[in-house]
């Protein structure tokens, strides 16, 4: 494992990260220290998916940030964040700008963290069932009842949505 | 393949982890299903939906922070000097199994920058014969002097039984806020240690030296940021150090 390693992964810790802890700055710093652990136990690393790996320290680096900080707001998306601001627009607040973008984003940062991580893994980096079990750390079957109850939590919220879309 | 069989297996489908033989003969129970064909459509359709998500792709600034803190210079684990007795070489092994994660370097000047203020205010403290203020080896009588002055209470250790006596404490002042210094002896050399009360998460022990003959060992624990400065040889500071680190993460 080198750094040259965990490169081509950064978009997708960063993805993880962004929608694990709601917001940017978070996100960054999680990805930074989910490097630096990553390369400090690379003796650790057996070869194989090295993104699946990657990811699930950032996915651990997560939560033990979420232990640390006690209570304050993580998981809940503030308000400021995915508001578009005139000053300080950035990439994200453009891609948000799109009212359905909106309201998926709204959708599944309404999910408990645990479906949230699921229906992130598999819908936008494309995990299989095993990948999504070794990084969240459950077995697959958990993963399969977390996307089941992801998705009709998802659908619910989104029905309007897809009516409008047949 | 009944439509109750068919409805469970309609996700492992459309996420494409069922085997060869089930993906046939679900496909061949949903072309004439009509029932279970409108499920399955209303899966991928919520599965198209989602794909309307943003996707966010690392910050540039921070695809090349990764890289600047990751480049193998800056990465150093730290490990005590092994000239320790074995019996502590082992229980130090224990006890940094559980602290040896790296400190991210975010933010490599605001260390540097730290460790600047940490030895300045030994240097100043040296140089007017203040090292201490209130001088007394009882972590009881130094605690609330502390405290009384520095606006937070520290954790003031007794390691009288691993040969460090306390001399007694400061009240200082790094990087513009208070700060608490308690200082200890066992030979020549004094070992400081300065802590403030931080919001960092705790990580684990990490060491600088300074070109002038002083070493660090720093850590965040339990919100209160911890910096040993010494010039004492680098066995003896990290005897100290393992010592000190374990009786705070102890609570004692």
């Amino acid at each position: 494992m080198t750094q040259d390693l965990l490169e081509p992964h950064l978009d997708a810790a960063y993805n993880l990260a962004r929608w694990l802890t709601g917001n940017p700055t978070d996100a960054q710093d999680v990805v930074q220290e989910a490097c630096l652990r990553a390369l400090a136990a690379a003796d650790r690393f057996r070869g194989g998916n090295a993104r699946a790996w990657l990811l699930t320290i950032v996915r651990n680096t997560c939560y033990s940030n979420f232990r640390a900080r006690r209570g304050q707001a993580t998981t809940a998306f503030e308000e400021e964040t995915h508001t578009p601001d005139a000053q300080h627009r950035t990439p994200e607040d453009v891609a948000l700008n799109d009212e359905l973008a909106r309201d998926v984003h709204a959708a599944i940062a309404a999910l408990p963290s645990e479906y949230r991580e699921a229906i992130v893994l598999r819908e936008m980096e494309g995990l299989s069932y095993k990948d999504i079990a070794d990084v969240a750390g459950v077995p697959i079957g958990t993963v399969m009842s977390r996307l089941s109850r992801a998705r009709a939590q998802l659908q619910q919220a989104l029905a309007s949505h897809r009516r409008s879309q047949s | 393949m009944t439509c109750a069989d068919a409805e469970r297996l309609i996700e492992s489908y459309a996420d494409g982890e069922l085997d060869a033989a089930t993906t046939s003969a679900f496909e061949a129970h949903v072309g004439a299903c009509d029932a279970c064909r409108a499920k399955l459509e209303a899966a991928q359709s919520l599965s198209a939906t989602l794909r309307a998500a943003p996707y966010f792709r690392a910050p540039a600034s921070l695809t090349r922070a990764v890289a600047d803190s990751t480049r193998p210079a800056n990465v150093r684990a730290w490990r005590p000097v092994r000239t320790l007795a074995p019996w502590l070489v082992a229980a130090a092994a224990v006890v940094f199994a559980a602290a040896s994660w790296l400190r991210p370097h975010q933010d490599l000047s605001h260390e540097a920058v730290t460790a600047d203020a940490v030895l300045s205010s030994l240097l100043r403290a040296v140089v007017s014969d203040h090292l201490v203020d209130v001088a007394s080896s009882d972590p009881g009588a130094v605690k609330p002097w502390l405290a009384a002055r520095v606006g937070f209470t520290p954790n003031v250790i007794d390691l009288t039984g691993a040969g460090f006596a306390l001399a007694g404490g400061r009240a200082d002042y790094v990087n513009g806020h208070p700060a608490a210094a308690m200082v200890y002896r066992r030979n020549a050399h004094a070992i400081s240690v300065m802590v403030w009360p931080t919001t960092s998460p705790s990580h684990g022990v990490e060491a600088r030296d300074d070109p002038r003959g002083y070493r660090f060992r720093y850590w965040d624990e339990g919100g209160m940021d911890y910096w040993i400065v010494s010039d004492a040889p680098a066995a003896e500071l990290d005897d100290f150090t393992m010592r000190l680190h374990a009786a705070l993460q102890r609570g004692s």
